[in-house]
């Protein structure tokens, strides 16, 4: 079955969180093995919570479903 | 001299890092595409209210920033792209690697300062240090400090600046893949490469006495450094196997004549198909590499390119077997073999800047393909381009690298032997005409004369000659059936300077007649004749006297076609031209027809040239005879042209020639011969 379009947004959303935790690990990894450069932390972090902001600014432009829940959004 | 080839552990950790940031970077410039794109969906413009919503997600200053494109449109509006931030940290934690194992690269201050200029996107000054940089101590220098980073910054700029036509040079060369545009300005290779056009054509060249007599990497090396860049590549035998030598291009201008120039350079590493390529398949086809035969490429710099793109011809793979290729200084990572048994060897200077022209440097975070021999090594004594020059990887393979040189050896001792065969070839974009096509191009055949051969038609190749057109007493000129103007006969003193032609370089100076059809005298038709092309003509001139100075071909001229004529040392003691030519008048001269005579019979022969001739209408020349009893000066006085002023005068400053072979016409001669 063809997706959505919010379907789609609401997946990428996803993805862009996953992607936020991904670095936020890679970050904390080159810090404990004493490899990061000292400007890292500072700059990827910054970039780790623009990773997670834009996950949820993408999943609040998914349009909202008639009764509350986003329209096409997988099911809990 | 110092010379490391390892990575160490905190470099190899920082580029694992910058390869997968590049990634995430890439995810989410995609998802921030797929964004941009549901943006223009007909549902969402059903509803504007959605559309703003994801409008402002795409393009939040604390989201996916400007996420249209990936690119920098929406630096004008102060929101920088998420996935260009990312990127371009991947590329300082690059950098930040080259640093770990290299800290005298940082230990310059203007390096750092500059690397931060850029990494922080502060363009003025970025430049301004970079012009320190180039004017204090050399553009030299300055390109081997900043050598081994040199891509990091690039890409870092093309992400970076305000200019949206780069943005995928600094994708492709953050990500390790191959850039279609060049990262600078974003002029796309393919507009680059389009001066590098051919098939490319190798031509036999003479022997090169420095080649190597004997096979090894060493020698392989030698050769390539004995060709030099001047355009020739050569083709060794060993043992029944064949050893195929590309060096890299030339310096100079970027665009010239061989696959060895900038953009053939550029074309090599960035595409696979190149003239180069194509010069080397047709000398290996004209060396008789049978099929099935073991082949080895070695090449250095844009020659490594060249032969790496061979060994990715899955054609030319089908026909022989690539065992080795080894290339050195050369932009080759990215390329893979289309035989995956060909062993590559690749060895390159990390502050030679000319192996990361492909994106891949010393901080690149992308593995080489798999079974590669990669040696790369830190030269303390780098500067570039010394540090690219062959002979310095000769030098750093035969004294610093003894365990690559040992590997390189034990991978390359089948072709160790001693060789059998060599054939140095030029190598050239298009292949050549013949000289002086299509003019001079005509089927020729050896004619015999006491001097020796000459081939017929006559071939004048580059020639220059000034011709002088006088009125003389016809009845001083016997019983020919001259061209007259009342009572007088036209004449014609020619000078010619052949530089290159069937006879050689000689000098010449001729005194001519204009004359009739021998059939019939057409006193009007003969003016028009000169119009028409001389294959066509009636009238032509009948030689009284010439000077040469070439025996060789003084003999042609008087046992082929009958001319009279006398070796002279010197012109000048028979004739001279003195005053000034003044202005000239472009006119058109196609040639004439030469009538003579040889055993009693009539000749006839047409003189055909090409090239631009002018009438020097205001001409003040005065013709004077030599002091040497020379058959011509003698005729000059004859005719009263000693001390006369042409009546025209003609230049032909760069002209070819041929004259025909001599036709005889079976016409009543009603003189005899030599009487003219």
């Amino acid at each position: 079955m063809e997706d959505s379009p919010d379907a789609a947004l609401i997946r990428d959303a996803h993805e862009l969180a996953e992607l936020a935790v991904r670095l936020r690990d890679l970050a904390g990894r080159l810090r404990e093995d004493g490899v990061a450069p000292p400007w890292l932390d500072d700059v990827l972090g910054r970039q780790i919570i623009r990773c997670a902001a834009a996950s949820a600014h993408l999943a609040a432009a998914a349009r909202p479903a008639p009764h509350g829940r986003t329209r096409n959004a997988p099911t809990r | 001299m110092t010379v490391t080839t390892t990575t160490g552990a905190r470099a190899r950790e920082l580029k694992a890092a910058a390869a997968e940031l590049v990634e995430v970077a890439a995810r989410i410039k995609a998802i921030g595409d797929r964004a941009c794109a549901a943006l223009l969906e007909r549902d969402r413009l059903r509803s504007p209210r959605s559309a703003v919503r994801l409008l402002r997600a795409v393009t939040h200053p604390r989201g996916l920033g400007q996420a249209m494109g990936g690119g920098r449109f929406g630096a004008v509006l102060g929101r920088d792209s998420l996935a260009v931030l990312l990127a371009v940290t991947s590329l300082r934690l690059r950098i930040s690697a080259v640093d770990a194992d290299h800290p005298e690269v940082f230990a310059d201050r203007e390096t750092r300062a500059f690397v931060e200029a850029v990494g922080s996107d502060r363009d003025v000054n970025a430049a301004r240090i970079l012009r320190t940089m180039f004017s204090g101590r050399g553009a030299s220098a300055a390109l081997s400090a900043l050598a081994p980073i040199a891509m990091e910054v690039m890409a870092m700029r093309a992400l970076l600046d305000e200019n949206p036509f780069n943005d995928e040079a600094g994708w492709a060369l953050a990500a390790g893949t191959l850039p279609s545009s060049e990262p600078l300005l974003g002029v796309t290779t393919r507009a680059v490469t389009s001066w590098d056009r051919g098939d490319g054509s190798a031509e036999r060249a003479q022997h090169e006495p420095g080649i190597s007599p004997v096979g090894g990497p060493l020698a392989f090396l030698g050769n390539i450094a004995t060709l030099g860049n001047d355009g020739r590549i050569l083709i060794q035998e060993i043992g029944g196997r064949y050893v195929v030598h590309a060096p890299g291009m030339a310096t100079g201008r970027p665009v010239n004549d061989t696959p060895q120039d900038l953009v053939g350079a550029w074309r090599n590493t960035l595409l696979g198909d190149s003239p180069y390529v194509g010069a080397l398949l047709k000398a290996i086809d004209d060396f008789g590499v049978p099929e099935g035969a073991e082949v080895a490429l070695v090449g250095h710099s844009e020659g490594g390119a060249a032969v790496m793109n061979l060994a990715q011809d899955a054609l030319f793979c089908r026909r022989h077997l690539v065992t080795h290729v080894l290339a050195v200084g050369a932009p080759v990572d990215a390329k893979q073999c289309a035989d995956p048994a060909t062993w590559v060897a690749s060895v390159a200077g990390k502050h030679d800047i000319v192996p990361t022209l492909d994106g891949r440097g010393a901080g690149s975070c992308f593995a080489h393909p798999e079974g590669w021999y990669v040696v790369e090594y830190a030269d303390s004594s780098h500067v570039f381009p010394q540090c690219h020059n062959i002979r310095a990887y000769i030098a750093n393979l035969r004294d610093d690298l003894p365990e690559a040189l040992a590997e390189l050896e034990s991978r390359l001792a089948p072709y160790a032997g001693a060789v059998t065969r060599s054939q140095v070839y030029r190598v050239r974009d298009w292949a050549r005409p013949p000289a002086g096509f299509p003019f001079l191009t005509v089927a020729s055949r050896p004619a015999a004369t006491s001097a020796g051969e000459v081939d017929l038609p006559f071939l004048q190749s580059s020639a220059r000659a000034v011709v002088c057109l006088f009125a003389v007493d016809a009845g001083r000129l016997g019983s020919l059936q001259d061209v007259r103007l009342g009572r007088r006969a036209l004449v014609a003193l020619t000078a010619c300077d052949h530089r290159e032609g069937s006879a050689g370089p000689y000098r010449e100076v001729s005194l001519s007649v204009a004359v009739h059809s021998p059939w019939q005298a057409h006193h009007l038709e003969v003016w028009r004749d000169l119009l028409a092309p001389p294959a066509h003509r009636r009238a032509g001139v009948e030689v009284l006297e010439r000077a040469l100075t070439s025996e060789r071909a003084e003999v042609a001229g008087r046992e082929l076609w009958g001319l009279p004529g006398c070796v002279t040392e010197s012109l000048s003691d028979v004739f001279s031209l003195r005053g000034r030519l003044g202005p000239g008048v472009p006119v058109p001269v196609t040639g004439t027809v030469i009538y003579s005579r040889l055993g009693g019979v009539r000749l006839r022969s047409c003189l055909e040239v090409s090239g631009g001739a002018r009438l020097h209408p205001l001409a003040a020349v005065r013709l004077r005879a030599g002091p040497e009893p020379h058959p011509l000066a003698i005729r000059l006085r004859a005719l009263g042209l000693d001390g006369a002023t042409p009546l025209a005068t003609l230049t032909l400053p760069a002209y070819r020639s041929r004259l025909s072979p001599p036709v005889p016409l079976l016409v009543h001669d009603p003189l005899p011969e030599g009487d003219a």
